[in-house]
């Protein structure tokens, strides 16, 4: 949907239009505030006038504040529990989605039980560009700005995200419901932080505790797990250290 | 050089490092074969150099260490705070030993990050990138919170002499450069503790049981890693004079990429000290050029990108027409034995 103003989002163009309405601003002000000719704003007015709903941006259940704007979700999160959905679908109910898995276990014996492991690689990595793809649409919209290298970096947060998700680096395992815990872990996190009023100083420190202790004792606890079932199987007392 | 030349893990990049160079004599000869320019280059060298051999040092144990760069800046931004709490207001005339204890100070930092890490990995067995993943994290926000987001500037010159001065025209971190090089190239090939880390990298279960100590080897490698990374924070205080949370930040896939374009295994048991170096002085070469030929500077990293995958393609092709050129006489070989089978 097109915007229907440069400077302003759409909400506030709709805002100040109500207002207008209201008799609470001058039309010339309006105008000068919005730097738009007479025929140009007649039309606005009229749009609204007609459709008052779909002014602007669609937004799913909309609020209004105290102070008089309008608010809701917007549509970026129908796409996420799309591509969710999408995501669950192929990885559990689809060949492809197992044969994925049974490469990560073991390619050697995937490639015996015949699966094309070739066309199954670059399902992958083709669909991990499609939600790049995906992913540049929403931040476009957020930002409204193209530039080269804004979210370079974050390569390394969604491998942790991914991986306190309970994903395997080596391949094999992991779950999208887990995925979509560990990014939403993050999201509550950075939330939360700002609404205690913690210094943005403090955010990455903060990540990287709960990444730190989180990823020890899963592999603390896989380590205590090995440790008793090496020292059941030997029988002399005298293990493999 | 005989051995260089020889060894078929180097050849690629060392084709590449000599093409680059006489492509670049023949497109810029007065720009670029200048003495002054070989110096810019070595200038700028010791950087990567010191990431990438961080970078290697983990790789060839299996592992990664993706936290180079933030104990880097985790390395500058204690050592100007020693230096601060010791001279106080007059930094920049602080004196050569309070200089001497900053950065011992800073070394020492750098060696417990990389403690830390290699006890992580070693000790309680968190996976590499995991483990290293999570100390990036910890210390961009560490040195964030400790910078709060400012470039600290103002060392005393005794520091910016030795990490930026000159002996004669060769500018000393290059030195250190060739003198640490040549140690860990002796340390790599000669000692019990290198040779281990290679076996380490190639097949642990076998490391266990050749008596070596696989957990402490382990957590040497980081901990020689994280020294790397210290060399590099001096290097970074040497030439900007000043320490920031996030200098340096686009450097670590490039030093990545410099492991791969040595002919570093990224599973591990493979890699070269003399390919690394290699490797990075054509990279330097190649961003060199593109500043002389007033490329765009982004051009770069674009090239970079080119070459590591034409030469990964052409390996793999390499490898492809050896095999089947070894098929081939082999099957002719079947043959001529079996008609000589025939004949008898």
């Amino acid at each position: 949907m097109k915007q229907l103003h440069k400077k302003f989002t759409d909400c506030q163009v709709k805002d100040l239009m109500e207002r207008y309405l209201k008799k609470k601003i001058e039309r010339k002000d309006l105008q000068k505030v919005l730097g738009i000719k007479k025929t140009r704003f007649f039309a606005l007015i009229k749009r609204l006038k007609e459709d008052p709903e779909n002014f602007g941006n669609t937004l799913l259940f909309p609020t209004t504040t105290e102070i008089g704007g309008t608010y809701g979700l917007t549509l970026m999160p129908i796409l996420w529990f799309a591509s969710l959905i999408l995501g669950w679908f192929i990885l559990r109910k689809t060949f492809l989605g197992r044969s994925i898995f049974a490469m990560g276990g073991n390619e050697v014996a995937a490639e015996r039980i015949g699966i094309n492991t070739m066309f199954v690689r670059i399902f992958v990595f083709g669909f991990v560009g499609f939600l790049s793809g995906l992913a540049a649409v929403v931040h476009l919209s957020i930002v409204q700005a193209v530039v080269p290298n804004i979210i370079v970096g974050k390569e390394l947060e969604v491998i942790a995200a991914v991986v306190i998700g309970g994903a395997s680096v080596f391949g094999g395992r992991g779950t999208v419901i887990g995925t979509f815990l560990g990014v939403l872990l993050f999201a509550i996190i950075n939330n939360g932080l700002t609404l205690l009023n913690v210094s943005s100083y403090w955010y990455n420190i903060t990540i990287g505790i709960i990444i730190t202790s989180a990823v020890t004792v899963s592999a603390y606890q896989k380590l205590r797990q090995s440790r008793t079932r090496v020292n059941v199987k030997i029988e002399n007392g005298e293990g493999i250290k | 050089m005989k051995a260089l030349v020889k060894s078929s893990s180097n050849r690629s990049i060392l084709i590449l490092l000599v093409g680059i160079f006489i492509l670049m004599s023949i497109l810029a000869p007065r720009k670029f074969l200048t003495f002054s320019n070989m110096i810019s280059m070595s200038y700028q060298l010791p950087l990567i150099a010191f990431l990438s051999i961080g970078m290697m040092i983990s790789m060839l144990t299996g592992g990664i260490n993706l936290a180079i760069i933030a104990t880097a800046n985790f390395t500058g931004i204690v050592t100007f705070s020693i230096l601060q709490t010791l001279a106080g207001e007059a930094m920049n005339q602080a004196s050569i030993l309070q200089s001497l204890i900053a950065l011992g100070g800073g070394l020492i930092a750098a060696l417990v990050i990389g403690a830390v890490m290699g006890y992580l990995i070693a000790y309680i067995e968190v996976p590499a990138i995991l483990a290293t993943l999570s100390v990036m994290i910890l210390l961009q926000g560490i040195n964030v919170v400790l910078t709060k987001g400012y470039t600290l500037s103002g060392f005393p010159p005794f520091i910016t002499n030795i990490c930026n001065g000159t002996v004669g025209r060769i500018p000393i971190p290059t030195i250190i450069l060739i003198v640490v090089c040549i140690i860990l190239y002796v340390v790599l090939r000669k000692t019990v503790f290198g040779r281990s880390l290679y076996i380490l990298g190639a097949n642990p279960i076998a490391a266990k049981f050749s008596n070596i100590n696989v957990r402490a080897s382990l957590m040497g490698a980081y901990m020689l890693s994280a020294f790397f990374s210290a060399l590099t924070a001096f290097t970074m205080i040497g030439q900007f004079n000043s320490v920031k949370a996030n200098y340096a930040e686009s450097y670590l896939l490039v030093a990545v990429l410099a492991c791969f374009l040595g002919g570093v295994d990224p599973f591990g048991g493979t890699g070269k000290l003399t390919g690394m170096v290699l490797s990075v002085i054509s990279l330097q070469l190649i961003s060199t050029g593109v500043t002389i030929l007033r490329m765009d500077p982004f051009f770069i990293q674009a090239m970079w990108g080119l070459i590591i995958i034409v030469l990964i393609v052409a390996n793999k092709f390499g490898k492809q027409i050896k095999e089947t050129r070894r098929l081939r006489t082999a099957r002719l070989e079947q043959k001529s034995e079996e008609q000589e089978s025939q004949v008898s």
